[in-house]
């Protein structure tokens, strides 16, 4: 047992704690490479992250290293382990996480930053790099990495980009470097050498690692089955990754470029063996935009006559309805979930903008095309605060959302409101970030405008947005902030309920920062704190998109309309 | 089509007994498909295995002779306890399968005797009037010590399902309020049949 069944008995959701689930992998650590693989949140959401689910299978393919998980603390957990001076351990083997050769984080969003310091305390691990001479060798990977900026004093090395073959290399190299038993010095220079590594310490810019074809790569056929529910809990096939439809505001539409299908056999062999090694009755296809996938109807086919005889329901998160896929819907048949629809914008004006290349016509298309379906729900993203947005354009937004209310009385509305925060490495990454007192202008502006009948409305709250976009876009300076946070308590800031924004005030107005100036516009000319980091995307070319966008000129999907010399193809 | 029903006993142990019964279900459910079993499902838009269990264990209790149906659609040679244990997780272990004409687990099984087993000392007299006056009829201790205070102990305590007074966590929390102790092991682990 990795926790004393004392402390399980207690704490309000053990089984975040309890692991053993099938397939897990159990390796002897005697001759190996061992990596405790964190994720900085809990149980739940880590193990619905696919990215971390491939490490994990990556690493224990090798015979001669092993993986093992741990997850950030619930609260009342940690209050435990400090009264009873335990240190955290991994859920395969219940080692102190400390005793392992690399600790590697898997850092997807900017909140769970206080929680990466936290489990490397509960850890008994020195915070700062520059405190930590003995290892493990503290390394970090996931989608933070290509804007590590506020990291760079935690992280000895940053695994930027996809890991698949990363991972080797750093294993390699390390152990390369433990046969030889030299300084931890020689060690992050030998991976500073790596292509996609960055070490903080060399300041050596960094390229983004790209897997070419993602049929040569491992993906983990038998995954583990978590014993409690966890947030995506089915099997996962992962059918493209990149998106090239260019929404300028969108980093995952730039940072995971190019476009890479898997081949449909390669698809339906892996849901098969995911399907068969697990005993799960749902399986997802991932992808960024899922209706862009070239051999769509074939695995609509195969859902049809494999999966929907076999009681197997399917989930494609991001397909775009419209009515060439309503031979899907059809397809997955009686499942009827709500549908997710974002059409970020309310004008046309502002969807040019932001290049979301869908009119209001499209939009309410898709809308009659799942009342047909009988759909019953309908769930709206919609962003305040882009660039160049007025009080017309969101005015626009409950114009738009009362005609969708038109078109069927029973379905029932959802709309979630969120503030547009700018993103490194985007076309809008020198844009400015709405003040939380325009925030709720905004919103209230919404709210006082919107009937409310079937209609259900959430936002944020304005502060959480102004954290994530100081977190986003900061940089060094951050160190102390981050640190002071901590120490004050914070925890879990991706929370609602745990997040705090007075403590990051307190621990912004301690370090002599002027938080509101993490919101203004940058100028084309001055460094960029994520400039370290190369995604293989031209500055040049998203700084003309930004322009383009200004003026309200959309571009097309490269595949479709043909290049733009973005940069990655040919990088 | 012959309906039939397996009835699988089995240990729920180790980490697993911290998962909730919902928890238990899903995993279950898993299982079943991972040992191929021949399974009639529910009809509907979500299709699942028809399971009966008998009432659940509280968070944190294992299980040592756990009873579960599953609906199957044939008395098929496949549904053995060697096949099922190749696909079960660590903390689930079959101990028999057999297959039976009806489900009746909830006429059969009336009750479990669940054991609670601690380190700390807490004041036997006060435990068992507090035991009689929830309505506790049978109890057994494992060990006492000489002044007739437990120091560390295993307490089995009969628990009918039909009482909506005694619960195993009741008992738990009227133990621990007794004193300051820490949880070794909890347990069911048997079932009262008819």
């Amino acid at each position: 047992m990795p926790y004393p069944f004392d402390i399980l008995y207690r704490v309000k959701r053990p089984a975040l704690y309890s692991g053993n689930e099938y397939n897990i992998v159990r390796k002897e650590r005697e001759g190996r490479i061992t990596v405790a693989l964190a994720f900085p949140d809990t149980y739940d959401i880590g193990m619905s992250n696919l990215g971390f689910s491939i490490i994990y299978n990556v690493i224990n393919l090798r015979e001669d290293a092993l993986a093992e998980r741990v997850f950030a603390p619930w609260i009342d957990m940690e209050v435990y382990l400090r009264e009873k001076n335990l240190p955290l351990l991994t859920l395969e083997s219940g080692t102190p996480v400390f005793e392992f050769d690399i600790l590697g984080f898997s850092i997807s969003y900017e909140l769970s930053y206080s929680n990466i310091i936290n489990m490397l305390n509960l850890s008994g691990i020195p915070i700062l790099s520059s405190e930590r001479e003995n290892l493990p060798l503290v390394i970090a990977g996931g989608g933070c990495t290509t804007h590590p900026g506020p990291l760079l004093r935690f992280i000895d090395c940053f695994a930027v980009g996809e890991g698949e073959e990363l991972i080797n290399e750093i294993i390699d190299t390390f152990k390369e470097w433990k046969n030889d038993s030299r300084k931890k010095e020689d060690l992050l220079e030998a991976l500073s050498f790596i292509d996609g590594v960055y070490v903080p310490l060399f300041h050596k810019k960094v390229r983004r690692r790209i897997v070419k074809d993602l049929g040569k790569v491992p993906y983990p056929t038998r995954p583990l089955v978590p014993n409690t529910e966890i947030i995506h809990d089915r099997a996962v096939v992962e059918i493209m990754r990149g998106c090239t439809r260019g929404c300028r505001f969108c980093e995952a539409g730039f940072i995971y470029r190019p476009v890479r299908e898997r081949d449909l056999e390669d698809v339906i062999s892996l849901s098969e063996k995911v399907l068969s090694s697990t005993g799960y009755s749902e399986i997802g296809f991932l992808s960024l935009s899922a209706s862009d996938y070239s051999q769509l109807e074939g695995l609509t086919q195969y859902i049809e006559e494999k999966l929907v005889p076999l009681h197997i329901s399917v989930s494609i998160p991001s397909l775009r309805v419209d009515t060439s896929s309503r031979a899907f819907f059809h397809a997955i048949g009686e499942i009827k979930r709500g549908l997710t629809f974002a059409p970020e914008a309310g004008s046309q004006r502002l969807r040019d903008i932001i290049n979301k290349n869908i009119t209001e016509e499209d939009i309410l298309n898709i809308i009659r095309v799942a009342s047909k379906e009988g759909w019953r729900s309908v769930k709206l993203y919609f962003m305040i605060g882009l660039p160049t947005e007025e009080e017309a354009d969101i005015l626009e937004i409950v114009r738009l959302i009362n005609e969708i209310k038109k078109i069927d009385k029973r379905l029932e509305i959802n709309v979630s409101i969120s503030t547009f925060i700018p993103k490194p490495h985007t076309p809008f990454q020198w844009a400015r970030q709405i003040s939380p007192e325009e925030v709720n202008e905004r919103i209230s502006l919404i709210t006082r405008n919107l009937s409310r009948s079937r209609i259900n409305i959430n936002w944020n709250d304005p502060f959480v947005s102004v954290l994530e976009g100081i977190l986003t876009r900061g940089r060094e300076e951050l160190t102390d902030v981050i640190l002071n946070a901590w120490k004050n308590g914070a925890r879990f800031d991706a929370w609602t309920d745990q997040y705090r924004w007075n403590l990051w005030e307190k621990a912004l107005g301690g370090c002599g920062i002027d938080w509101r100036s993490y919101l203004r516009e940058r100028r084309y000319e001055e460094p960029l704190p994520w400039d370290l980091v190369d995604i293989g995307v031209k500055k040049e070319f998203l700084w003309k998109e930004y322009q383009l966008g200004l003026l309200g000129i959309k571009r097309e999907d490269c595949r479709i309309k043909g290049c733009y010399d973005c940069g990655v193809c040919t990088y | 089509m012959i309906v039939v029903f397996a009835r699988i006993e089995y240990r729920k142990y180790g980490q697993l007994a911290f998962i909730s019964h919902l928890d238990l279900i899903r995993t279950w459910e898993r299982i079943v498909r991972r040992a191929r079993l021949p399974i009639a499902f529910t009809e509907g838009f979500h299709p699942k295995p028809r399971f009966s269990f008998i009432p659940p264990l509280p968070v944190g209790f294992e299980g040592e002779e756990e009873l579960l149906d599953v609906k199957i659609l044939e008395a098929s040679p496949y549904v053995k306890k060697e096949i099922i244990n190749s696909v079960v997780p660590e903390g689930i272990w079959v101990n028999s399968v057999e297959i039976v004409p009806n489900s009746d687990l909830s006429k059969t099984i009336i009750g479990g005797i669940y054991s609670f087993n601690w380190i700390g000392r807490i004041d036997i007299r006060e435990l068992e009037e507090r035991l009689e006056i929830m309505g506790v009829k049978e109890w057994d201790y494992s060990s006492r010590d000489s002044d007739n205070h437990t120091v560390e102990n295993l307490l089995s305590i009969h628990i009918p399902f039909s009482s909506q007074t005694i619960s195993p966590k009741g008992i738990a929390q009227l133990i621990e309020g007794l004193g300051k102790i820490e949880w070794i092991k909890l347990s069911r682990t048997s079932l009262l049949k008819r």
